[in-house]
């Protein structure tokens, strides 16, 4: 009896997170190369038999897990040199002041010591894991990455990509880490091309995201009913099964 | 479900600082030699509520973590130094900088700054100037009375004194350039001025190293595109009301939790 109301609750818990997540997808429909978050949510339904041999329902574990949604994200023609889109797989590598970070934004810029960085200051790596030095006027990149000034080549900007992504971490600014005590290592991306002048939007799919608020909201709704209707049970249990007289 | 209050919020402010930005580069579309700024967003910190690899229930472990974002924010506006269209004008002072390059003029903190906009006057005592009666730098006089007034290619000011005299030079024009210009500050007026995101100014003659060639009697106009602020306005105007949309549902959620006690 007592345990539908926990149901209830936990669906309620689950649905609140789910709403959290969709939320911070859709505050980021505007964000260059962002990925959107998909959840998911197991209900873990045992029917056990206790001690006394009697059924019993145990559902204690609402499990979620979100992934990170690696779809393209629609290029957009921005005109401007230092903008450089991955179409395809991989992401850039990016040094931070916390270490290499992993990034699908390619919104560049220079520093005033003429590396090439994120506009988060990040220097942007090549595949030895050195910043690449391009002082010059003319900027451009080759779609395997070299990068070329004033007609120099300066060095090639490195593309990596992982067996497993999924197992990257959001560290927000837009870049990902592999979590402590991973064994995967930054691969080589054979599988992508760099495209000079457009960026790569969010991929963020505003209707699927309004559709998803209705969706958690009603299944909200429904759930705060289950324990409403739980609660009434049990007043009449309460309150009226025992009444004498 | 207060975070996604917070969460969409940011979301909401994000799109609206995408507006402002929108609204300066359209206010300036007919600005001489103004160049458009792009904002950029990125994505605020993580919460992690399960670790990738953490240990589940059963104890299978978990392929994949949970971790909620808690939004947006502005990143940089990042200004976009692409090449302006060509005006013709027929103005003698006026010169265009086709490719890099900006024009120096002494400021009246005695600082130099740094401009795209070549529409040149004359001082009253016969400096050349911007607009605003900033004098370029170096300094280049033209006396009263020239003829046939013109700037070539290589920056130099060129005239007649005398008619059916040859043309003398009064000076020659400089341009400066910078390692990473969009890390210059706008100083509003059309100006810009040194940072340290920028880089030292290198200093040269138009049309050498790289640098842009003047083109006489044109003027630079501004590089911002009509159609694609526009377009990117309806974006940011529906990205807005859909985080505002997120807020309504979690404030009716928020209402049917409460309406669990009656």
């Amino acid at each position: 009896m007592v345990n539908g109301i926990y149901t209830g609750r936990n669906g309620m818990m689950l649905l609140q997170e789910m709403v959290d997540n969709t939320t911070n997808n859709l505050a980021n429909a505007t964000t260059t190369g962002f990925k959107k978050s998909l959840m998911s949510s197991i209900a873990e339904v045992n029917n056990k038999r206790n001690n006394e041999n009697l059924l019993y329902h145990d559902e204690s574990h609402w499990m979620a897990d979100n992934r990170i949604d690696f779809e393209q994200g629609s290029l957009v023609d921005t005109g401007n040199p230092m903008d450089v889109a991955i179409e395809g797989k991989g992401f850039f590598q990016v040094e931070t002041p916390d270490g290499v970070r992993y990034s699908r934004t390619g919104s560049l810029t220079r520093n005033g010591m003429g590396e090439v960085t994120t506009l988060q200051g990040f220097k942007v790596l090549d595949s030895s894991g050195s910043p690449i030095q391009a002082e010059g006027a003319a900027f451009s990149v080759s779609s395997n990455g070299n990068v070329q000034v004033d007609g120099q080549s300066v060095g090639k900007i490195a593309v990596v990509n992982f067996e497993n992504p999924q197992e990257l971490q959001r560290v927000g600014q837009n870049s990902y880490k592999l979590p402590e005590g991973s064994e995967q290592v930054a691969l080589p991306s054979e599988d992508f091309t760099l495209r000079q002048g457009y960026i790569e939007a969010s991929n963020v799919n505003v209707v699927e995201s309004m559709v998803e608020l209705i969706r958690f909201q009603r299944n909200y709704e429904m759930d705060q009913k289950a324990v409403q209707s739980e609660d009434e049970t049990l007043q009449k249990a309460v309150n009226e099964i025992g009444r004498i007289g | 479900m207060i975070r996604s209050l917070y969460t969409a919020a940011s979301g909401m402010k994000v799109n609206q600082a995408y507006v402002d930005n929108i609204s300066n580069n359209l206010s300036n579309v007919n600005t001489v030699g103004f160049k458009k700024s792009k904002i950029e967003f990125e994505d605020l910190m993580y919460q992690t509520m399960k670790e990738p690899g953490s240990e589940n229930g059963d104890g299978t472990k978990a392929p994949v973590g949970v971790q909620i974002g808690l939004g947006a924010r502005v990143v940089a506006a990042d200004k976009q130094f692409m090449q302006g269209n060509m005006e013709q004008t027929g103005n003698p002072l006026d010169a265009a900088i086709q490719g890099d390059g900006f024009f120096q003029v002494r400021l009246t903190n005695g600082e130099i700054g740094y401009t795209r906009a070549g529409d040149f006057k004359l001082s009253g005592d016969g400096y050349m100037c911007t607009n605003e009666g900033k004098i370029l730098e170096p300094g280049i006089v033209i006396p009263e009375g020239v003829q046939d007034l013109y700037i070539d290619g290589d920056g130099r000011v060129m005239g007649t004194t005398q008619s059916g005299a040859l043309p003398e030079e009064f000076g020659k024009l400089e341009l400066a350039r910078f390692i990473n210009p969009a890390g210059l500050r706008a100083q509003g007026g059309n100006l810009y001025t040194q940072t340290e995101a920028s880089g030292e100014p290198v200093i040269g003659e138009p049309g050498l190293d790289g640098f842009g060639e003047l083109k006489n009697q044109y003027l630079e106009s501004s590089n911002v595109q009509m159609v694609e602020e526009m377009v990117s306005m309806i974006v940011a105007q529906r990205a807005y009301e859909i985080s505002s949309k997120a807020i309504t549902t979690s404030d009716e959620m928020l209402q049917t939790a409460t309406g669990l006690k009656r």
